[in-house]
C-alpha cells in the first residue's frame, strides 16, 4: 500500500515537472548588461471588427427551383430562382474603422454524401455523374440605404432584397472550389485561396453605446453558387442508368474570409521636379502614375494647368496621363495635375518646374 | 484520494498545454462552414386507376353523367392534376391491344364510319383546362397527327412534353390555377357496317403511362 502511494506520488510529481518544463519560457531571465537599451519589436495584430455568420445553409438545386426569402415584415417574399446552388442570404459586414479587403479559402467536404457527390473547378461540360462545379462569390454592396445603424430595421431587409437581386451578382468575384473527389474529408480537401481581393469593406463609425453606422460600402453579401448535372447518370454493367439526386447527396463547404486593411488608390507624378534649358533640354514629359491599390477605381480625367500661364512654359496635351511641358521663356512655374477618379474624387498633383540657360 | 485528484488536475493541465485547435484562425480571419443539402422537387400527381372506352359503331345515345354522347368512341371523363411543388412536364406513352377473341383490328387513320372491315381509329387526346375548373375542357374537333396519337394493336407509341402541369395550389384566392387540371380521352371512329358485325367480343384495352418531368428554372 505504501509502495502505491508512493508510485502515485512519483506521477504526480513527473506531470508537474512536464507542466514546469512547458511554462519554462514564461520564466526565462530578461536582464540586461548597463549601457544598453533593448528594443523588442512584435508584430501587432491588426484590431479587426467584422460581422461573419458562424453557419450557413445551401441546397443542392438540381431544377433551380424557386427559393423564398422571407422579409422582417414576416409577409414580403423575395425569391430566386434558376440558380442550381442556392445559399441562404449571407453578408459580411465591417464594424470597424478602418477599410479592409477581403480574400478567401475554400474548401469542400464531400464526405458526408452517400451518392458520389464530387467538384470539379473545370466548367461542366455533359459529364454524367453528380459533379458540381462550385464557387464562392462575393459581391460588394455600395449604396446609401446600406449606411444606416447596425439597429436599423431597414438593412437586413435591404441586403436580402440585394442578395436576391440578379444584378448584385453581375460583378461578384469568385472563388472556384478545387476538385475533390466524392467522399472526402475536410482535413483531405484541396483548399482552394483567392489571387486577389474579393471585396473591399469601407469602414463603420462607432457612435456612443457600441452602436455602429455602416459606411455605403461596409457590407459585402456573399454566396455558393454553382453548376450541376440536372439528371445525372451513372454506368452499370457498361451501361448508363440514372442516378438522380436524393437528399442523401450533400456537401459542407467551409469559407474562411482573411481581412487585411486595405490599399488605397493613390497617384502620383512620374518627377518631383523638372528642369527645362532654353535652347537645349527645353522639351521634357511628366506622367501621372496611378495605383488603384485594392478598390476597383479608375481615372476618369486628367487636368494639367501651369502657373504661371505664360512667359515660362507652355502645355501639350494637358487632358491625358502624359503632359509635355515645352520652354517659353526663364523663371519658375509651377505644374499642377488635378486627377479626378470614377468615383468623383480628386487629387492634385504639382511639380515645380525651373527655366534657366544653366539647365542646356 | 487527495493525491487522486492531484494527479487528476495534473494530467488536465497536460493535456490543455499540450491541446491546440485543429484549425485555428488568425486574429484578421473568420471561417463559416456551408452546410449544403439538397432542395429536390415533390412530384405529386393524382392519375385515375382506370377509364372506361366504348365502341359505339351505330351512334347510340349514352349518357355519361349529365351528358349524352353518340361518338362512334366514347371515353369515360378522365383528368391528372398535380399536388407538386413545380410545375411537370408530361410525357405520354400509349400501348393499345385488341382483345384476343376479336376480329377487329385498329385503323391508322380515320375511317369516317366507312369500309367493310372490322375497323377502329381510335386516338389518344389531353388538354388542359382552360380555366380553374376542371369540367371546362376543349377537344379539338378532329383528329391532329401533330397533337394526338393514334393508338396501334401491340405497338407502344410516345409523344413526349404534350403539355405542362402546373401545380393545383399555384393558384389565386385558394382557386387551382389556370391549366392546373389536364383531361385526356381516347376518341375516333368505327367502321359502321363491316362484314363481320360487330359483337360483345370486340375491344380494345389501352394503357396510358405518363411520366412526369419537373419543369427547369435553369437557363444556360
Amino acid at each position: 500500500m505504501k509502495f502505491m502511494n508512493m508510485k502515485r506520488f512519483g506521477s504526480a510529481a513527473m506531470a508537474g515537472a512536464l507542466v514546469l518544463s512547458l511554462a519554462a519560457p514564461a520564466f526565462a531571465a530578461t536582464s540586461t548588461p548597463a549601457g544598453q537599451v533593448t528594443i523588442s519589436g512584435a508584430y501587432k495584430d491588426i484590431p479587426i471588427s467584422v460581422l461573419v455568420p458562424e453557419s450557413g445553409t445551401a441546397q443542392i438545386n438540381p431544377y433551380g427551383l424557386p427559393i423564398d426569402f422571407t422579409l422582417s415584415d414576416t409577409i414580403t417574399k423575395v425569391s430566386i430562382s434558376g440558380e442550381q446552388i442556392t445559399s441562404a442570404p449571407l453578408s459580411i459586414r465591417n464594424q470597424g474603422a478602418t477599410k479592409l479587403s477581403v480574400n478567401a479559402t475554400l474548401a469542400v467536404d464531400t464526405s458526408g454524401a452517400d451518392n458520389g457527390v464530387s467538384v470539379q473547378k473545370a466548367a461542366l461540360s455533359n459529364e454524367k455523374g453528380k459533379k458540381i462545379n462550385l464557387a464562392l462569390q462575393v459581391a460588394g454592396l455600395n449604396d446609401n440605404k446600406y449606411a444606416v445603424s447596425s439597429l436599423d430595421t431597414t438593412l437586413e431587409d435591404n441586403i436580402i432584397k440585394a442578395f436576391a437581386d440578379t444584378a448584385t451578382w453581375a460583378s461578384a468575384k469568385s472563388l472556384p472550389a478545387e476538385d475533390t473527389a466524392a467522399g472526402t474529408a475536410l482535413a483531405d480537401a484541396t483548399v482552394a485561396k483567392s489571387a486577389s481581393a474579393l471585396a473591399v469593406l469601407g469602414a463603420s463609425t462607432e457612435a456612443a453605446g457600441g452602436l455602429i453606422t455602416y459606411g455605403k460600402d461596409s457590407i459585402a453579401v456573399f454566396r455558393l453558387s454553382g453548376k450541376l448535372n440536372e439528371s445525372p447518370t451513372k454506368s452499370v454493367s457498361g451501361d448508363d442508368v440514372d442516378d438522380p439526386w436524393t437528399t442523401n447527396d450533400k456537401f459542407a463547404a467551409t469559407v474562411v474570409f482573411k481581412f487585411k486593411p486595405a490599399k488605397a488608390a493613390s497617384v502620383s507624378l512620374d518627377k518631383a521636379t523638372l528642369e527645362l534649358g532654353t535652347t537645349a533640354n527645353n522639351s521634357k514629359t511628366v506622367s501621372v502614375v496611378f495605383d488603384a491599390g485594392d478598390t476597383e477605381l479608375t481615372v476618369k480625367t486628367y487636368a494639367w494647368t501651369v502657373d504661371p500661364a505664360t512667359n515660362v512654359v507652355n502645355l501639350t496635351n494637358p487632358t491625358s496621363d502624359t503632359v509635355t511641358v515645352g520652354t517659353a521663356g526663364v523663371g519658375t512655374a509651377t505644374l499642377t495635375c488635378v486627377v479626378t477618379l470614377s468615383d468623383d474624387s480628386t487629387q492634385t498633383l504639382t511639380c515645380p518646374v525651373e527655366v534657366n540657360a544653366a539647365h542646356n | 484520494m487527495k493525491r487522486k485528484a492531484l494527479l487528476c488536475v495534473l494530467l488536465a493541465l497536460i493535456l490543455l498545454c499540450s491541446t491546440r485547435p485543429a484549425a485555428a484562425l488568425l486574429s484578421n480571419e473568420r471561417g463559416i462552414v456551408i452546410e449544403g443539402t439538397s432542395r429536390l422537387p415533390v412530384i405529386d400527381v393524382v392519375v385515375p386507376a382506370s377509364v372506361n372506352i366504348l365502341i359505339n359503331p351505330f351512334e347510340m345515345p349514352v349518357s355519361i353523367g349529365d351528358g349524352v354522347y353518340t361518338d362512334q368512341i366514347i371515353c369515360s371523363p378522365a383528368y391528372i392534376f398535380s399536388r407538386s411543388d413545380i410545375p411537370l412536364k408530361v410525357d405520354v406513352s400509349i400501348t393499345a391491344s385488341v382483345y384476343p377473341d376479336s376480329d377487329m383490328t385498329l385503323a391508322t387513320a380515320p375511317t369516317y364510319g366507312s369500309g367493310t372491315s372490322k375497323r377502329a381509329f381510335v386516338y389518344f387526346e389531353m388538354q388542359t383546362s382552360d380555366w380553374e375548373y376542371p369540367e371546362l375542357v376543349q377537344w379539338d374537333p378532329a383528329y391532329n397527327s401533330a397533337k394526338h396519337i393514334a393508338v396501334a394493336d401491340g405497338v407502344t407509341k410516345t409523344k413526349q412534353n404534350i403539355l405542362t402541369l402546373r401545380p393545383i395550389t399555384e393558384g389565386e384566392y385558394g382557386l387551382p390555377p389556370k391549366n392546373a387540371y389536364a383531361w385526356f380521352r381516347l376518341a375516333g371512329d368505327a367502321a359502321r357496317d363491316p362484314t363481320s358485325e360487330w359483337n360483345n367480343k370486340d375491344g380494345i384495352r389501352v394503357t396510358v403511362a405518363f411520366t412526369f418531368t419537373p419543369q427547369s428554372y435553369v437557363t444556360n
